[in-house]
């Protein structure tokens, strides 16, 4: 008996995203005659990749009671920075991307947790400063090619045993955020702070060092989505990225990311990035306009917000309960 | 700001008004051109309108709230106004304008206040959703407003030789300090911010006082939305997509606690005119575009910071949210002293 109520806490844990998902697939199957193909499947496979890592990296500081709105141009200043060292020491240059968004997320993390500004202020301000960077460094809203021979368009549409690169890199992100939320002390911790910020520091979790390295991550996996950015691209684009942190929320909620913190699990929240991707995807095959697709993402947001609750409510009601 | 961060009707001078008094001196002196009598009038201008919309993201923040949405918000207004003007005149364009954004503000008012949803989700499907629904009725490209649109007065006009919009910020400040300090459901605003679960133990209707914020917020917006539609004369999806964010920033800046339960309209003035003054110096010192967002980012976050260095003396607690002084932290420090 109890072993079932548990069973049903944890599909609750899933949140909205797993059935919202097949819905989806099948709603559009049946209305989009060219959906349901494999070449479609592919694409939306490839292009899940920047939001399905900037959502984990969200969902990181998301289980620790925060979030972080510089994710998008976070992105955008990881795409030129590896455009730029990839121009002068070749493709080897791309660790550049996430490289440079670790830093802005050590930046943040450093303001959050040192100096107590709130979230949304720090990661706004971080996100002010690499937006202006990226297009200072850009010259101004432009783009900047890779020179001649530095080919990394593998990184964006080449394929492995028929499945996408960036997919790959995806997968596995998805997997080892998921071993080190659940497995290492640190990713513990982060889920200690998230639950409950005085019981974890009553018993010795280094607040700072910890929450620094949250928003670290979060920067990293930002600069990951665009080194892949790079990938599909092959150009640094300082103008990219816009609303990438809103859609990487929305992912992570649908995917049973509590935002009040202390629970969250990566494949489920790169189900929920695929759930958007896939609306996104079938949207634009039906023909509609961008501004119809535009509603119907930010319906969808506030729609998960209601099924997320009504989840809750009911797993609330159960006997047994563990909120992850 | 006392301790406990509930003190509102104090006398004291807000620490963001020192801040604003020597950030003016020094621009005075660095940059040309910055203390003359038309830059200062632009500058107040183009002020008035955030400072009104900044007023209704107060309210919200003083709720332990935040609204994204307002960004979409004044794009509706402007262009539902201008899309009305032809077929029901131009006062009445306007009021659906504002319509638009109230109603804007009681959707988010009965998600958050009625369902209980966390307001930064819901107010950022907001946003989403009502730039998709304004650029929707126009097709995504500004619409010029038709010629002979009446109203011209409430973006660019003067009263008494002072701009409109200085006028009604004014206005606004009178109409924030009275709803605030002296009505019951300015005091509720703050009770529910400062603990939503002591609040309803004491009585307030949480879901209607929460409500009621998003709808009187999104009152000023309203207000904010049709002066900049006036303004610019046009209907325009995209009139100004940094809003919600500039508006946080100065309420940040102005040392409105996020989290809640504080904050003075005098605060929200200090903000806004400190993060617009250095954006107007900016401009005026010829730096690039990209280089200002770098300089608005760096100042905002610096403002934030200075201003917990104050705080920083009620000890480690003030970490990362934890309790602000009061009881709950005492509880927890009696704990620490006993172990």
């Amino acid at each position: 008996m109890q072993t079932r109520s548990v069973a049903i806490v944890q599909l609750f844990r899933a949140g909205v995203a797993p059935p919202s998902l097949i819905i989806a697939i099948i709603l559009l199957t049946i209305s989009i005659p060219y959906f349901a193909t494999l070449s479609n499947a592919a694409t939306i496979l490839g292009a899940v990749g920047p939001l399905a890592v900037a959502a984990v990296g969200e969902m990181l500081v998301i289980v620790t009671g925060g979030f972080d709105i510089s994710v998008g141009a976070v992105a955008a200043l990881g795409s030129v920075m590896a455009a730029l060292t990839i121009n002068v020491i070749g493709p080897i240059g791309l660790v550049a991307a996430p490289a440079t968004g670790a830093f802005c997320g050590i930046l943040s993390g450093f303001l959050i947790s040192r100096l107590s500004v709130q979230p949304v202020i720090a990661t706004l301000g971080t996100m002010l400063a690499a937006r202006g960077l990226a297009l200072a460094l850009g010259g101004g809203y432009q783009t900047i090619e890779l020179g001649e021979g530095n080919n990394v368009l593998w990184l964006g549409y080449g394929r492995i045993l028929g499945i996408p690169v960036s997919f790959l890199i995806v997968i596995a992100v998805t997997v080892i955020a998921t071993l080190f939320l659940d497995h290492l002390r640190l990713g513990r911790r982060l889920m200690m702070i998230g639950s409950n910020v005085i019981s974890a520091e009553l018993i010795g979790v280094p607040l700072v060092r910890s929450i620094v390295t949250a928003y670290a991550l979060c920067g990293l996996l930002a600069g990951l989505a665009g080194m892949i950015f790079v990938g599909r691209a092959s150009a640094g684009l300082p103008t990219e990225g816009y609303g990438l942190e809103l859609q990487a929320i929305a992912a992570a909620v649908m995917g049973g990311t509590a935002l009040s913190g202390g629970v969250g699990w990566p494949p489920f929240v790169l189900i929920g990035a695929l759930f958007i991707q896939t609306l996104v995807n079938g949207l634009n095959l039906a023909g509609l306009s961008p501004f119809v697709v535009e509603l119907a993402t930010g319906a969808v947001i506030v729609f998960a917000g209601l099924l997320d609750l009504a989840i809750r409510r009911f797993a609330a009601a159960q006997p047994e309960t563990h909120g992850g | 700001m006392s301790p406990s961060g509930l003190i509102v009707i104090g006398r004291k001078i807000p620490s963001a008004v020192y801040v604003l008094a020597a950030l003016g001196l020094l621009l005075a002196i660095v940059v040309p051109r910055f203390a003359t009598p038309g830059n200062l009038i632009n500058l107040l201008r183009v002020a008035g309108i955030l400072t009104i919309a900044s007023y209704g993201q107060a309210i919200i923040i003083i709720t332990a709230g935040l609204d994204f949405s307002i960004g979409s918000a004044v794009a509706l207004t402007s262009v539902l106004t201008v899309l009305l003007v032809e077929p029901l005149g131009t006062p009445i364009a306007f009021a659906c304008g504002g319509g638009a954004a109230l109603a804007v503000g009681a959707i988010n008012g009965v998600l958050i206040g009625g369902a209980r949803l966390p307001p930064f989700l819901v107010t950022l499907g907001m946003l989403i959703f009502v730039h998709g629904l304004a650029s929707l009725l126009v097709g995504g490209v500004p619409l010029e407003a038709p010629a002979g649109m009446g109203m011209m007065w409430l973006g660019k006009g003067t009263i008494f030789g002072i701009p409109t919009p200085i006028i009604l910020a004014l206005l606004g400040f009178l109409a924030l300090s009275i709803l605030l300090q002296g009505t019951t459901i300015g005091r509720y605003w703050y009770l529910v911010g400062a603990s939503a679960h002591a609040a309803r133990l004491a009585g307030v209707p949480v879901g209607l006082t929460l409500f009621l914020a998003y709808v009187v917020g999104s009152a000023f917006v309203a207000v904010a939305g049709m002066v900049l539609t006036s303004r610019v004369g046009s209907g325009q999806p995209y009139l100004f997509p940094t809003l919600p964010f500039e508006a946080i920033a100065a309420c940040a800046i102005g040392g409105l606690p996020l989290t809640g339960g504080a904050g003075r309209p005098i605060q929200v003035v200090a903000g806004v005119l400190i993060l617009t003054a250095s954006e107007n110096a900016v401009v005026l010192l010829n730096v690039s575009s990209a280089a200002q967002l770098m300089i608005v980012g760096a100042l905002m976050v610096g403002a934030v910071t200075l201003q917990h260095f104050k705080w920083r003396r009620y000890g480690k607690w003030r970490l990362y949210g934890a309790p602000r002084g009061g009881t709950e932290a005492r509880a927890v420090r009696a704990q620490r002293g006993r172990r």
